[in-house]
């Protein structure tokens, strides 16, 4: 069995957290929440913490004035672009000099840091969405971004190399709020999570952006998704407390392609649900899932861990292996009560220091576990 | 608030039954906490008004005592509402109200789920799941027009 370790707390958020986002090299963390704020943090001497398995003496709940861990600042605080609730926040994947934060207040703002400058200054404001975004996600290239919102739509958005973005499509299939976005790590294919039930896949045709896959299963809200390192499987996570893994199905040499192929966009690629974590698993909506790939010499049929954040106040672990064409999920920690008696809103695991895990919860707090077996 | 054709122009309204309750020996001693328990989350709701009357969710049976589910231990209360018709398009509003009610006075500590009482309401699905979608509960509380709207409910309900 394993276990997670807490190592290290931040305070400061004034109402709940929504979400967290490592930077490339996992040494700093962006947070957002409900105080319209998002904040950006980092260890007092990264190597240190990461090399170091070390749990914090963290003050118990409810001991009076909870402060940050001492191994961890806050660097900087970026407070005066949006007048909601920040509920999205993402660093640019290939440089880390820039971050996008999406709000309640239906825009997307790009922040970018001059090398030796100590703060982000706003570069752009992205406008469109007609009411609350909800989810930001840069593509691996760093040339594209997309949002979504309550408005049922996603936005895709093309760098113009100069700090600011144009709108290069608007897709409007779902039929309900859009949840979240996600792009695949290698294949330039963006996912999205609906309040109607769904997952969609998007792809640019030659002409535009469109569905390729429509991804159903889940019987209420999926909330959020995460793709293997590999890019081979999705896991998602959902109001109706399973969480499935999918899979592309192969395509048979007929069906690729096609002499009419650019006419009009086709779903040309099916997704099939490989394995579900039941219901009885979480006792309440699960909003949070992040993927961690195996450890460099893992044997194969080890890919890695699934860490989710759930409504019923805790942080699990899933070990998960392929065995032939299966998928085994097994349930290897549970922390309850990982953010005291509060959701648990957001689970990332570090893409650069495997099986450090960032979580944000309901209680405006950000912890750091580190994944022990 | 939009003075022209109510959603439901003649409601029932019945007679409140004030319920006595006898004090125990422990709900005198300061030193043992008491459990949330039905009777007190009834306290909470019963007198919230309805958005379109000036009558209490009590007053319209809109809230009911039998129908309120509390697991102190678990920290989990279910509230089933029965909105007066049912194609009653406050039912959202109404199952708004009642949460913000409990928001503020539960401890943080309680789940709560409501819902609209099975079978009272052709859309009850979809108000349902609206009600318990907590990004979608906290985006509209960010609505000054609405938090009016909710906090005049509310205003009688203390």
């Amino acid at each position: 069995m394993a276990r997670l370790a807490l190592s290290a707390e931040l305070v400061g958020h004034e109402g709940r957290a929504w979400q967290a986002s490592w930077d490339r090299s996992g040494e700093q963390l962006a947070t957002c929440s409900g105080d319209r704020s998002a904040r950006i943090w980092t260890p007092v001497a990264a190597a240190r913490f990461f090399s170091s398995a070390q749990e914090a003496a963290v003050a118990e709940l409810g001991d009076g004035e909870r402060r940050t861990s001492e191994s961890w600042q806050c660097i900087e605080i970026i407070d005066n672009a949006h007048k909601r609730t920040v509920r999205s926040v993402a660093f640019e994947p290939t440089q880390g000099r820039a971050l996008a934060t999406a709000s309640f207040d239906g825009t997307t703002a790009i922040w970018e840091k001059e090398p030796g400058a100590d703060a982000h200054e706003c570069v752009a404001t992205l406008e469109g969405h007609e009411n609350e975004a909800k989810s930001v996600a840069w593509s691996p290239s760093g040339q594209l971004l997309a949002t979504c919102g309550r408005d049922k739509s996603v936005w895709i958005w093309e760098s113009n190399g100069e700090g600011d973005f144009d709108c290069i499509s608007v897709l409007m299939e779902h039929t309900q709020d859009v949840k979240m976005v996600l792009w695949h790590p290698v294949d330039e294919l963006l996912a999205s999570f609906s309040y109607d039930n769904t997952i969609r896949i998007w792809k640019d045709d030659g002409d535009d952006w469109c569905t390729v896959a429509t991804l159903a299963g889940h019987t209420s809200t999926v909330w959020a998704g995460a793709f293997s390192p590999d890019g081979r499987y999705l896991a998602s996570v959902s109001d109706d407390r399973t969480l499935r893994i999918w899979t592309r199905r192969p395509e048979r040499a007929e069906e690729a392609g096609g002499a009419d192929a650019g006419f009009y966009c086709q779903p040309s690629m099916a997704y099939d649900c490989i394995a579900t974590v039941p219901d009885s698993a979480h006792s309440r909506a699960i909003y949070s899932v992040s993927w961690c790939g195996p450890a460099d010499g893992a044997p194969a049929g080890e890919l890695g861990y699934l860490a989710t954040g759930c409504g019923d106040n805790a942080v699990r672990v899933f070990k998960v292996t392929a065995v032939g064409e299966r998928l085994e999920v097994a349930l290897v920690h549970t922390q309850e009560n990982a953010h005291g008696l509060s959701d648990v809103n957001c689970v990332q695991w570090n893409p650069a220091h495997p099986g450090w895990l960032a979580t944000c919860g309901d209680d405006g707090t950000v912890r750091i576990w580190h994944l022990e077996s | 608030m939009n003075i022209t054709q109510k959603i439901n122009d003649a409601p029932l309204v019945y007679a409140v039954v004030p319920q006595a309750r006898e004090a125990s020996a422990s709900d005198m001693d300061d030193s043992v906490c008491d459990p949330i328990d039905t009777e007190e989350v009834y306290e909470l709701i019963r007198g919230i008004n309805d958005p379109e009357h000036p009558l209490t969710l009590e007053q319209l049976r809109v809230t009911n005592r039998e129908h309120i589910f509390v697991d102190d231990g678990a920290s989990r209360v279910l509230i089933e509402f029965t909105p007066t018709i049912p194609h009653c398009s406050m039912a959202t509003l109404i199952g708004l109200c009642i949460r913000v009610r409990l928001l503020r006075s539960l401890p943080e500590r309680f789940k709560v789920d409501i819902r609209v009482r099975l079978g009272t309401h052709q859309s009850e699905d979809d108000v349902n799941k609206q009600l318990n979608d907590k990004e979608r509960v906290a985006a509209a509380l960010e609505n000054t027009y609405l938090l009016d709207v909710v906090n005049q409910c509310l205003a009688t309900a203390a």
